[in-house]
């Protein structure tokens, strides 16, 4: 356990400033006013707002869609980076440890550019130093030359164990996606474990942390179904959720609707996916038989939940953390949610881009905003 | 007749033009069967090779359909990464089948459809519209190559007849005509000879009596 001789003024200043940087997002007026956009008018759009400073810098560089998408990515590194260094001691701790799920990307990033030869600068364009690993070491890790140069340094990153034990052996077919799943389930355990015992405070987050991993595991139990034909599941399960991994490897197996509409209503995954559904359609009136029908006739079918829907329980999520963030006011909770809610922003602006690009319907877009 | 010029009308030439119209008649009706099995051949193959062009046409929708949202919910480099993460490389056979003495091409593919923990990008760190992405592109790959070895074989096919087809039409129209009046007019001058050969002699064993 670490203690750290942190006032709590400092937590209610830094609450209270994460709180007014909340306020200034892009609302959803602005959005619907974004997806009857140009391209160019939401360059205009995101210039005047608070991606002025990376518009401008890079649009010598770049131009259209790619400069959106570098001005959103570049802003966002910034933004977590400006937020974790202010945070006092076990908040920075604890959200550092949090968004070390940004180091695993990077890591995965910068292996697959390296042994796939993509460029360096392609790479690290879309890098987020948001986690252990700094902006420099990043930097570093991108000019090595081979995989096993990049896992030797790593040796201060706390998953450095594994990486090394799984690239010892030199590249071969199925590595980095044993690698990254093994890194993201290493993740998982020692988040819960440091909330739960190593950092003061940490408790806060467990929450939302087991509903995020039931949620990772609902997505991922269809996806195996749909995709793949291992029979048995646990090595893709996340530990630590409410629900039970038992749960999952008993509803993975089932081939009958009544059954199955019975686990997914046991193991609670009936009553997200209908309040997802509700959501996306923008109707009170759909009830679970609604939504068990929709998951069945997909799951019969061995195709993946549409992901709008997945989208949708991704919003929820969001509202999931938004309420704990409000009952545990100076937390690190304000912290996490101001930043996740900032990572949508991105993705929303991304997308309404995106949308642009390909010429699809404003309605489409919407579809695709994590509100 | 253009075909046949310079002959003469002798016994010998008589012999070899019908030798001729003989094996013209021959080739003409065993082409005439081979163009026969070759349209019923592409007959068969037309309506399968344009249900798969359809199907193909639909794969390929449903993959630009996607490519929308898989931009916009991933972005450019994290579809690039995952893209360039796939690890089962597809294998593309080529071999030749014989088909009314026609070799057409057979295609054919291994390895296309791969399971989603195989394919090369980790289940935990993507989201499910690369999965839906992945496995639409694994089914164009699949119906590209479907399509393309029986495509490949109709249009080899319908070469073949085209070139069946002309020469069943310079047998029927060119070559046999040619030589049954070339027999006709070597015929006729023989016939013609022979008479003036019976006048000559009666009017010679008149004047000797």
């Amino acid at each position: 356990m670490h203690h750290y001789l942190v006032t709590p003024s400092s937590y209610r200043y830094i609450c209270t400033r994460i709180g007014l940087k909340k306020k200034s997002l892009i609302s959803p007026d602005q959005y619907n006013r974004l997806l009857n956009m140009e391209l160019s008018q939401i360059i205009r759009f995101i210039g005047e707002s608070g991606y002025h400073e990376e518009v401008h810098m890079l649009s010598s560089a770049y131009s259209d869609i790619e400069l959106i998408e570098h001005a959103l990515t570049e802003n966002l590194a910034k933004t977590y980076r400006s937020i974790l260094s202010i945070a006092p001691g076990a908040l920075q701790e604890l959200a550092e440890q949090y968004f070390s799920r940004w180091d695993i990307e990077n890591v995965m990033l910068i292996l697959r550019g390296c042994q796939f030869h993509i460029p360096g600068d392609r790479i690290r364009a879309v890098l987020i130093p948001a986690g252990v690993l700094s902006p420099s070491h990043l930097d570093h890790l991108l000019t090595l030359r081979s995989i096993q140069e990049i896992a030797d340094n790593l040796s201060s990153w706390p998953h450095h164990e594994i990486v090394s034990a799984r690239i010892s052996g030199g590249y071969r077919r199925g590595l980095f996606a044993s690698l990254e799943n093994d890194l993201y389930l290493a993740y998982y355990g020692n988040l819960l474990t440091d909330a739960r015992f190593g950092i003061r405070g940490g408790d806060v987050i467990l929450p939302h942390l087991r509903f995020e991993i039931d949620i990772l595991n609902i997505r991922n139990i269809f996806r195996l179904r749909a995709g793949s034909t291992v029979s048995d599941i646990t090595p893709f399960m996340v530990t630590g959720g409410y629900m039970n991994p038992e749960d999952f490897q008993r509803l993975y197996g089932v081939t009958d609707r009544e059954t199955f509409v019975n686990e997914l209503s046991r193991a609670g995954i009936l009553s997200i996916l209908t309040e997802a559904l509700k959501n996306l359609r923008c109707d009170e009136n759909v009830c679970e038989a609604d939504a068990a029908d929709v998951v069945w006739r997909r799951w019969a079918a061995h195709k993946t939940p549409l992901y709008t829907v997945m989208l949708s329980v991704n919003a929820m999520l969001l509202h999931h953390l938004d309420g704990l963030a409000r009952r545990h006011q100076f937390s690190v909770l304000p912290i996490i949610s101001y930043l996740e809610h900032k990572r949508y922003e991105i993705a929303n602006l991304r997308a309404i881009a995106r949308g642009k690009q390909f010429g699809v319907n404003p309605d489409f877009i919407r579809q695709h905003l994590v509100m | 007749m253009s075909y046949l010029r310079d002959i003469r009308p002798t016994k010998s030439e008589l012999l070899v033009l019908k030798s001729r119209l003989k094996i013209a008649v021959r080739s003409h009706k065993t082409l005439q069967m081979k163009l026969d099995g070759l349209i019923l051949e592409v007959t068969n193959l037309a309506p399968l090779v344009k249900a798969e062009y359809d199907l193909l046409m639909v794969r390929y929708r449903r993959v630009r359909h996607l490519l929308a949202p898989a931009y916009m919910i991933e972005g450019m480099l994290n579809v690039t990464i995952a893209a360039y993460s796939v690890e089962s490389k597809t294998e593309i056979e080529f071999s030749e089948k014989n088909l009314f003495g026609i070799r057409v091409p057979v295609i054919t593919g291994s390895n296309v459809r791969t399971d989603l923990v195989d394919r090369g990008y980790g289940l935990l760190g993507t989201s499910l519209v690369i999965d839906d992405l992945a496995d639409a592109y694994e089914k164009l790959v699949d119906a590209i190559i479907a399509y393309a070895g029986n495509a490949a074989a109709l249009s080899h096919l319908i070469a073949e007849i085209e070139r069946i087809s002309r020469r069943v039409k310079a047998l029927e129209h060119v070559v046999i005509p040619s030589l049954e009046a070339s027999i006709a007019t070597i015929t006729a001058s023989r016939e013609e000879l022979e008479r003036e050969e019976q006048s000559r002699l009666f009017h010679v064993k008149k004047r000797w009596k």
